[in-house]
């Protein structure tokens, strides 16, 4: 079933945030994932691509514990992060506003030269920040591109998210953003 | 000692491992008290700092202004009541506790809160040191716990605090770089006595000991983290961390340099002497070599072996890298403010 697929994805989304294994995460385990990103491509929080990044990274979490009525200070399970996630970007009308942002900002900071393309490398310096196993990145790359340029435009990249992170059609190249579901 | 340098509070424990650390660092901070200044603070109400603002424009690393802590004054207030408690003065005039907001901004308050104290400490030990008032003797007990003099009790406290959270390895570390700084004073010093001029060449490595390099080994038990011990010995790791403190310290040079050429130790006075430069030449000159290490900075971080690390530990790896690598914009938006409200 198609939220079957939704919620598979977002769970994902929670590991790849709960880096530990604790079954819980807090604002600053995403703040983490963050700054793991930012270290593999040698990017400051200061510069404008990273503080665009921590920016909205924080953003996502302040729209997720509002979607719940939580204080930011609260961690969430994994039902909550799934909830949360839903009520905010799914259902709710704020992934242009908000996650968006995030997904462009994390394509920016893979975008090392400025050209608008990603390419194979940069992708996988993305995604061994997110925890995708070596093995799983080729893959994951070749499902994206769709045309077989060998690189991704940054547009490409942020649909991939969305695709990901809002879609619940199973055949959305999207889906293959972190490796195989 | 546990033998796999586990962080835990062993203050009961074994003790021969812990007391030859207690030794070390006792030993170091003796040493590094006969010298100042401990710690790298502008001149206040220097315009010189001002030199300073290109950077934001040509290094992209510094181009966006650190966040703030949404508690920097929950910080300022644990940072006033720590210095009461442990019969300090308050001094909320430097603002090391929006040094340590901006530096921590992502991070729990606590986090910020413990860092500025560390700061606040040192900017204290330096105050009693330049007035004379304080006495080596002072210090004898202050690691064993002693707490009759104001610095003793807060040392006490912090390093209470700060070493129950780290290995016996990172204790070694702290000790060492006291050590270091030791060294680096004492031969600024005798540098002074003989009129002695730092090289070009010489410089940097005498400058990170004079710094202070255990600042940045205070940021991880701030973070509640500790960097694996090979990472941190790893070249990426070694150069992040001296490339940072080179930008720091040059930065605070550029802030503090003399109107006349008085103290050579100081990274615009040597460049100005050795290559025949203009003051305005020299801090240019300086300018470059902060952009040329920023850029290195940025290279080590990339270099770091974070793929050989399971996920949470290179998640943790990476939060202390980037709390380097905001410092410079951090110090620089400290350094500003100095220049405003002094």
């Amino acid at each position: 079933m198609a939220i079957d697929l939704l919620n598979h994805k977002l769970d994902r989304a929670f590991d790849h945030i709960d880096a530990g294994g604790a079954g819980v995460v807090a604002r600053e385990d995403l703040l983490g994932l963050g700054a793991r990103l930012l270290v593999g491509f040698g990017e400051s929080p200061t510069s404008v691509t990273g503080s665009s990044l921590v920016d909205s990274f924080d953003g996502i979490w302040a729209a997720l514990s509002g979607a719940l009525g939580r204080d930011s200070d609260l961690s969430l399970s994994r039902e909550d992060f799934r909830e949360g996630m839903t009520a905010a970007f799914v259902t709710g009308g704020g992934y242009d506003a908000v996650f968006r942002p995030a997904a462009v900002a994390v394509a920016e900071l893979c975008d090392i030269d400025g050209d608008g393309h990603v390419g194979p490398k940069e992708f996988r310096t993305m995604l061994a920040a997110f925890g995708t196993s070596y093995d799983d990145v080729d893959e994951a790359f070749e499902r994206l591109d769709r045309s077989a340029r060998g690189a991704l435009t940054v547009e490409e990249l942020v649909l991939a998210a969305r695709e990901y992170y809002v879609s619940d059609d199973p055949n959305a190249a999207g889906n293959w953003l972190y490796g195989p579901l | 000692m546990n033998a796999t340098g586990n962080a835990t509070g062993n203050t009961t424990g074994n003790t021969t491992g812990n007391t030859t650390v207690l030794a070390s660092v006792r030993s170091a901070l003796r040493s590094v008290l006969h010298w100042k200044p401990l710690l790298p603070l502008p001149r206040r109400g220097a315009p010189a700092a001002l030199a300073l603002l290109p950077l934001t424009e040509r290094v992209p690393a510094m181009a966006a202004p650190c966040r703030m802590h949404p508690a920097v004054y929950a910080i300022e207030a644990a940072v006033i009541d720590w210095a009461r408690r442990t019969g300090l003065r308050a001094d909320a005039g430097v603002g090391f506790h929006r040094m340590a907001g901006r530096a921590f901004a992502e991070f729990d308050a606590a986090a910020a809160a413990l860092f500025a104290q560390w700061l606040t400490w040192l900017f204290h030990l330096d105050d009693e040191l330049d007035e004379g008032a304080c006495r080596l003797e002072v210090f004898q007990g202050m690691l064993e716990g002693s707490t009759g003099h104001p610095l003793e009790a807060a040392f006490a406290d912090l390093w209470r605090v700060t070493s129950s959270r780290m290995s016996d390895q990172w204790r070694r570390r702290f000790a060492v770089n006291l050590q270091r700084q030791h060294y680096a004073c004492r031969t600024e010093a005798a540098n002074r006595a003989s009129g002695a001029v730092p090289s070009l060449a010489d410089y940097p490595a005498l400058r990170r000991g004079t710094v202070g390099p255990y600042l940045y080994d205070l940021v991880e038990p701030c973070l509640r983290v500790e960097v694996p011990a090979w990472v941190h010995r790893s070249e990426a790791w070694q150069e992040l961390v001296n490339a940072c403190s080179d930008v720091t310290a040059w930065c605070n040079d550029v802030a503090s340099r003399p109107k006349e050429r008085g103290d050579a130790h100081n990274l615009v006075v040597i460049a100005g002497r050795e290559l025949g430069l203009g003051e305005r030449e020299a801090v240019a000159w300086v300018l470059d070599r902060i952009a040329e290490r920023c850029r290195d900075m940025q290279e080590a971080a990339r270099r770091l072996p974070l793929d050989d690390l399971g996920p949470r530990t290179a998640r943790d790896v990476s939060k202390v890298a980037c709390a380097y690598l905001a410092a410079p914009r951090a110090h620089l938006d400290w350094l500003m403010e100095s220049t405003r409200y002094s």
